[in-house]
Parts: structure tokens; C-alpha cells; sequence
């Protein structure tokens, strides 16, 4: 049974550092693990060659995205994030997405994702 | 001479043998000994203990807890040996709450079980002490019963290899047909829609409405509901589960019956945030606004942004009058409606790649699968099949329409794009070096410009420029190279080869898009929504089967393909090894150059080691063999002979117990033909005919 979890981090030296607890003797990462970075709050703009006209804002903290093969290491717990199912990168998977929308709901039970409006007439 | 047949193991991915978890092996035939357990099935209120406490019983032919808490026991002593594997297979049923727990001579063989099921765990006891079933959750009321208890001794293991990704819907192989198959999902539980009566909503569904003379009920035929309006102004619908997913889905029923004009927008409908985009009938566009006929399926596809819920049924506040029978809906992530899925009361219904089934991958034309083992990959291209969407920039005069054509996926969701001039197709992204690729078929424009490089479809083979490509039949190709910046997908179209600028009118067609971080491009990974999608690196392993591994001697033949075009990253190893590592024999990639390496290791210290076994390249099949008895190694080829070491001898105590093909937590990037076993070393000349 794998598990979504999101984070935020300082900057990515303190991800690397939380990262490295997951590393098995030989260095080998033992989870799946997407670094997202500096997410794009605001996109940016380009000229037609692609160039870069307006910067994007991004944010402040470092994110990056575990997929658990089990519980949760105890020492990411002060980096959890919940932003609304499935933010700006999901996993592939059925049973993840679901379990993470459930956390949601359980943890935000009045958002706007976990309560659908009114079916409106075509 | 059968070499196979004197294999103690073989796994050969041609029989395309697994489920979700699970790849079989050919050999060995699991053997198991004499049922150890009396009266498993609890016909009679015998031969089984309860202990520590008195909330358990055996009736109705299950033995039941019954509020119990933790630490009541429901025991039988049989006699069996500690240090042998023995084989636990039990059913749980009934279940409400707590957990379940199986021990066995100073062991559990698993303490976990809150759900029903039919449960297989093997245990290895350290002593001889007593059995039993066990409630195990601190502070929880045990409700759940239990049935057909079964413990056997493990004769001879199995060697089927547990597989795990934990990933579906970005997961793909090409199937049999040649065709890319996804994972598929029903978002709609109960789909069967059982727990209907008349005016009562199926079971698990979120709601339902009726006013004036609306009103429903089942019909004969199962998992059909007939919706009535007798006057012009009443209603009668039920309203699905909320879906929470996001992105692009499409929302599907079938009309078996209709006696009423009533359009496809009041039969089928959805709460906010859920963008309308297509409606099809059998397939075929139509407005969302036509009314319905019997005997048609239909579809509508939503780009949903929040949670949403979904209505079937008749009747509008403008007034229908009259009848309609629905049946087998679906709602499901992608462009177009496939074939329906059942789901039960409770839960999602899955087809497909499912989240741990192994790949048995047909690529490039083969007849007979591989077996696809692939690292973590992230597609960051935003709807990667829906290039109608703003993510995607069209110049002035280019403009995409989804659903035109056949794609490689054999659905009818590949997008034609057209266009009046050079004008260009791409997507801004965060700047990276990535490895950029799309599916491309020629429509009166056979001649494009990809990520800069210039594309002719009319050459044979085609023409890429520094781009590479795969054949996928039907005129599709997978056009893949590497970028560095932010604008790793983009298209041109031209007239002819001269790839001049221009303001003909023309057309083409794409389908799925990938941008992703490596060196080589993956399998296929499907993005139907607005962020990034990862499909996870496939695990894998056999369990202890040390018994049918020689340890002094014996052999490992490896039949496979590489698939990274990089030297400095997955290394891939593939090995035999003991549970603690300490022995191994281990094929691997050199992480600083493409050759292949052997390594032998007998509890932590090296026996024999070789490199340049081979030089290998991406996508080439190779057959290696190796010969790893003490005192006599050698290792051959693709039918040759290319090491040998007379002089090494050890006495193994940590022993070979497992295959693996991602050895040390390396994430695997490679396709396995064949792994085959033997408990004897052959000789220099059966390695040579075995790997040719």
C-alpha cells in the first residue's frame, strides 16, 4: 500500500537533508520521491522565441512529493503540507489519490473540494 | 538435451503469467505438504480453543469474534518444525473492525488483516509453541469471522515474483496487438447499481431527486433503472457518488429504453465546476443539447476543476414527459468513453493496468512480450492528449480538434491538427533539460519541424534529423529527443521538404505528449490533468527460495534488453542474492561506461569479478550466462565464452535465496526475456549454447 504525502522545505539543501533519511546503505533512495521545487504561483511570460519577458512568481518554500511504500518517516512530519487533492503533481495511482482525498476531506471537511455545489440546468 | 528442463527456475515473460502483485514463474511447481490443520473449515465446534478471553465462537461454520478485544485467541496445537516454511491460507469475512493476527512457533505470520479477503502468507517458525488466530488492535472492538484455515509445510517454494509500482493510470505497455493499453478506472462506485428499489437510490450513490409523478424503480433485466415522468413538469434522478478527481473525464450511460424527446443535457448532467466539452452518441459527435435514442451509448466529456457530482435520469423545469431506461454508466479519466467496467457497492471498478501488475510489453512488433521494468518518470506536459486546451499555445491560423482519428491506443482520441501556415504548436514549461516526445501522424502534411529539428514521414525509413523514432503502425510514430529549455514540445508543419515558411492550408495529427526528466523516453505515461503525473519504478522479488538455488554451485542465465542510452545512471542491477546481501551474484551496468559486469560474492567476500562481459546498447537483447561454483566460475555472452576463474573456492553460508531486477533499491530500466536457474554449474560449452 503506497501513500501520497506533500511537503514544503525551506529550500532544497533542507530537502536534501530530509531526503538522505530515506537513503538505504548503499545511498539507494527506498521511496519514491519527486522533487516539484519552487512551485510557478504565478506563470511567467515569453516572447516568441521562448525568451523570457515576465518572470513567474514562485513560491517560497521547496516542494517535493513522496509516494510511501508504508508509514511515513517520522522526521518529515514537521514538513507536511495538505493543499487541495492533487495540487500541481499527482501520482499515477487509483488507490493514492483516493487515500490522499480522503485525508483531505477528513482533515478540511467545510473546502469547496469536498463539498460539490448544486447540479445546475443545461 | 532439454538445458530448460533441467532448470530449477524459470521465468519466461512469453506467458505473460501475473496479476496485480504478482509474476509468475514457470519453475518450479510449488509442492506443499499434508494439511496440518483439523477441521479448517469449523464444521463443528471442535478441536479449536478459545482462549484469553471468551469473545470468540465457532457457529455457522465460521469461528467468529465477536467484540473481542485485543489478545483473544482462538488456538490449535498440530505438530510442526520450526526453522521449515509453511504455507497460511485462511478467509475473513464479516468483517467491521479490528485487526487479525496468525501466529505460529514464535512468530507471526501476519498481524495486519482488516479486511475480507482470502489471505496466503508464508511463515518460517523459529520454535515449535503453540498456533493461533489472534485479535490485535489496541483499544478496538474485533468483529470479523474466519474460515477454511489451511497450513501447509512448503516442500518445494514457488518462485513467482512479487511485484509492486504503485501506478496505474500512468502506467502503459504495448499489448499483443500492438497497441498501448492504459490502467482504467470506473470513478463511480456501484455501477451496477445494486440497493435499487422503487424510488430508492443505489446503494453508496449521493442522492436523488423526485418531484410531482417523477419516479423509478429496477426493470428485469439487472443493473438497469427505468426513470418516469408522468407529466410535463416532474423529475426523477439519482446522483452519483462525488468524484473527486480532477482533469479531463468523460461521463458515460447506455439508453436501452426512451419513450420521451429528452435531451442528452437532462438525461446526463453534473454540479459546477465541470466544463462541458464534447458529447458523442455510439461514438459519433453530436451537440449536448440532441435528444437521446434507445439502444445507444453516450458520452459526454467534462474538464472537471473541483469535486463534482454527476445526475442520470428524466425530466427538466422545461418539461419532459415519458420514460427512459439506463444502464452500465461510467465515469472515467481520459477523451473518450471505453468499455464499461463493473464496479461493486464501495469501491472504484479496475481494468487495465492495474496499480502492481507486471508488463508484459509487446513494443516494437514482437511476438512475444518482455517483461518491462522501467524507473520513475514524471510527465510534466499538462493534458497530454488535449491539445485543445490553453496550455497548449497555437499560433494564429493553427487550431487543434480532439477525437479525429484512431490513435496508437486504438481509441478514437488522437487530435488533428490544422493549420495555414508554419505557425507553431508548443507549450511553455519550467526550463530543464528533458527528453521531449510525441505520436505523430502524417494528414495532408507529411513534413514537420519537432523541437527544431526537421521531420519528413514520407521517407522509409523516416527521416528525424538528430531526433530518434519508433514505428507504431498505422502511419503513428514516436517522434522522442532530447531538450534542454522550456519549450520541449513544439511543432511546425510544411507542405514539403523544404521547410520554408509558408501560408498553405494543411493538417496532421498528434496524440500523447510527454516531457520528462532522463535520457531515454519511457513508456507512454497518460496526463488527463492540469498538474504533473509520476509513474512510480517498478519493485520486485521473489521470495525465500533459497531450496531450489544451488549455493556451492549452479548457474544464472539472463536474457534481456537495456533500455538507458546514459552511462552515468541506472546501473541496473540483476541478481541473485542472499536476504542480507552479503552473497550475490550480480549482473550489472558499469555506471561510468556501457559494458556489462559480473560479480560474485560469498558472505561479503568476493569470489570472482569481470568487466566488459559485453558492450551494451540501448534496446539490444543480450543472453548472458554465468557458472558460479566454487572453484570453477565462468561466465559467457551471446555464445561465447568470456571469463572464467579455476581458482576462487568458498563455502557460502549467507545463502542465494532470491532472483530480484532491481537489486539494491537500483531502480530497474530494463526488458527481462528470460531468467533461468539451475542448482548445477554448466559447463563452459552448455553457457556458450545456451546464450547464443
Amino acid at each position: 500500500m503506497y501513500i501520497t504525502r506533500k511537503y514544503e522545505f525551506v529550500d532544497e539543501a533542507e530537502a536534501n537533508k530530509a531526503i538522505d533519511l530515506l537513503r538505504d546503505e548503499e545511498g539507494n533512495l527506498t521511496q519514491s520521491i519527486v522533487k516539484l521545487g519552487y512551485i510557478v504561483k504565478v506563470a511567467g511570460e515569453y516572447d516568441e522565441e521562448g525568451n523570457e519577458v515576465t518572470a513567474p512568481v514562485l513560491s517560497e518554500k521547496y516542494a517535493v512529493d513522496v509516494s510511501w511504500s508504508g508509514e511515513p518517516h517520522a522526521d518529515w512530519e514537521s514538513a507536511i503540507v495538505f493543499p487541495t487533492p492533487l495540487g500541481v503533481h499527482s501520482f499515477g495511482s487509483s488507490s493514492q489519490r483516493d487515500e490522499y482525498a480522503k485525508t483531505y476531506c477528513e482533515l478540511f471537511p467545510d473546502s469547496e473540494y469536498c463539498n460539490p455545489p448544486e447540479i445546475t440546468e443545461e | 538435451m532439454s538445458l530448460y528442463s533441467d532448470a530449477s527456475l524459470v521465468f519466461l515473460p512469453r506467458g505473460g503469467a501475473g496479476k496485480d502483485g504478482k509474476a509468475y514463474s514457470m519453475k518450479p511447481v510449488p509442492e506443499y505438504g499434508n494439511e496440518l490443520v483439523t477441521n479448517g473449515g469449523f464444521d463443528t465446534d471442535s478441536d479449536w480453543n478459545i482462549t484469553s478471553g471468551t469473545d470468540a465462537n465457532i457457529s455457522n461454520g465460521k469461528a467468529n469474534f465477536v467484540n473481542a478485544a485485543k489478545g483473544q485467541r482462538i488456538q490449535q496445537n498440530f505438530s510442526f518444525t520450526a526453522n521449515k516454511t509453511y504455507k497460511v491460507i485462511l478467509e475473513v469475512s464479516n468483517y467491521t473492525s479490528g485487526i487479525l493476527g496468525f501466529y505460529m512457533g514464535g512468530v507471526y505470520a501476519f498481524n495486519n488483516v482488516s479486511a475480507n479477503g482470502i489471505y496466503t502468507y508464508y511463515v518460517t517458525p523459529v520454535n515449535t509453541a503453540e498456533v493461533f488466530l489472534r485479535a490485535m488492535q489496541t483499544g478496538v472492538s474485533h468483529n470479523f469471522s474466519i474460515d477454511n484455515v489451511s497450513v501447509k509445510e512448503v516442500v518445494t517454494p514457488s518462485a513467482d515474483f512479487d511485484f509492486s509500482r504503485g501506478s496505474n493510470l500512468t502506467a502503459t505497455r504495448v499489448d499483443s496487438n500492438g497497441l498501448i493499453e492504459k490502467g482504467r478506472e470506473n470513478l463511480l462506485e456501484n455501477s451496477v447499481w445494486d440497493g435499487v428499489s422503487t424510488d430508492t437510490k443505489p446503494t453508496g450513490w449521493s442522492n436523488q431527486f423526485l418531484s410531482g409523478t417523477g419516479t423509478f424503480d429496477v426493470t428485469a433485466t439487472e443493473g438497469q433503472i427505468r426513470f418516469q415522468t408522468l407529466d410535463a413538469s416532474s423529475r426523477a434522478f439519482i446522483y452519483s457518488p462525488t468524484i473527486t478527481t480532477n482533469g479531463i473525464v468523460v461521463v458515460s450511460v447506455y439508453v436501452d429504453e426512451v419513450t420521451t424527446a429528452i435531451p442528452l443535457s437532462y438525461l446526463l448532467s453534473r454540479s459546477g465546476s465541470a466544463t462541458f466539452l464534447f458529447a458523442y452518441e455510439d461514438g459519433v459527435e453530436i451537440n449536448y443539447s440532441d435528444n437521446v435514442q434507445a439502444g445507444k451509448r453516450y458520452s459526454v466529456v467534462f474538464n472537471k476543476t473541483a469535486s463534482t457530482t454527476f445526475r442520470f435520469g428524466v425530466g427538466t423545469s422545461s418539461g419532459t414527459l415519458g420514460d427512459v431506461v439506463l444502464s452500465r454508466p461510467q465515469i472515467e479519466i481520459g477523451l473518450v468513453a471505453t468499455e464499461w467496467i463493473t464496479s461493486p457497492v464501495g469501491s472504484k471498478g479496475f481494468a487495465g493496468i492495474l496499480e502492481d501488475s507486471p508488463r508484459f510489453d509487446y513494443s516494437g512488433g514482437a511476438s512475444c512480450p518482455s517483461l518491462l521494468l522501467e524507473p520513475s518518470r514524471t510527465n510534466i506536459l499538462e493534458y497530454s492528449e488535449y491539445f485543445e486546451d490553453s496550455f497548449y499555445i497555437k499560433d494564429s491560423g493553427v487550431s487543434a480538434t480532439s477525437n479525429q482519428i484512431i490513435s496508437p491506443e486504438g481509441l478514437q482520441n488522437g487530435s488533428l491538427i490544422s493549420v495555414g501556415s508554419n505557425g507553431r504548436l508548443y507549450a511553455n514549461h519550467t526550463s530543464g533539460t528533458y527528453i521531449s516526445s510525441v505520436f505523430i501522424k502524417e494528414g495532408t502534411f507529411s513534413h514537420f519541424k519537432i523541437s527544431g529539428q526537421n521531420v519528413d514521414l514520407t521517407t522509409s525509413p523516416i527521416s528525424v534529423g538528430s531526433l530518434d523514432f519508433e514505428d507504431y503502425g498505422n502511419g503513428w510514430y514516436r517522434i522522442y529527443g532530447s531538450y534542454t529549455g522550456n519549450r520541449g514540445f513544439q511543432i511546425q508543419a510544411y507542405p514539403d521538404n523544404t521547410y520554408s515558411s509558408h501560408t498553405d492550408s494543411g493538417n496532421y495529427y498528434i496524440y500523447g505528449a510527454v516531457i520528462e526528466e532522463g535520457s531515454y523516453p519511457t513508456s507512454y505515461i497518460p496526463n488527463h490533468s492540469g498538474g504533473s503525473v509520476t509513474r512510480n519504478a517498478e519493485e520486485n522479488t521473489t521470495a525465500n527460495i533459497s531450496s531450489v538455488i544451488g549455493q556451492q554451485e549452479g548457474t544464472f542465465f539472463l536474457d534481456f534488453e537495456f533500455l538507458d542510452g546514459a552511462t552515468a545512471e541506472n546501473q541496473n542491477w540483476i541478481a541473485l542474492e542472499s536476504e542480507d546481501g552479503q552473497s550475490r551474484v550480480l549482473f550489472y551496468k558499469s555506471a561510468a561506461t556501457n559494458d556489462l559486469r559480473l560479480l560474485i560474492t560469498a558472505d561479503d567476500i568476493g569470489v570472482f569479478s569481470k568487466s566488459n562481459l559485453v558492450a551494451i546498447s540501448p534496446n539490444t537483447r543480450y543472453k548472458v550466462a554465468v557458472r558460479y561454483s566454487s572453484g570453477e566460475q565462468g561466465v559467457a555472452a551471446n555464445g561465447s565464452m568470456v571469463g572464467v576463474n579455476g581458482t576462487s573456492t568458498y563455502t557460502r553460508t549467507s545463502l542465494l535465496s532470491r532472483v530480484k531486477f532491481n537489486e539494491s533499491n537500483i531502480q530497474p530500466s530494463c526488458r527481462v526475456h528470460q531468467a533461468i536457474v539451475f542448482e548445477s554449474g554448466l559447463t563452459d560449452s552448455e553457457l556458450e549454447t545456451l546464450t547464443s
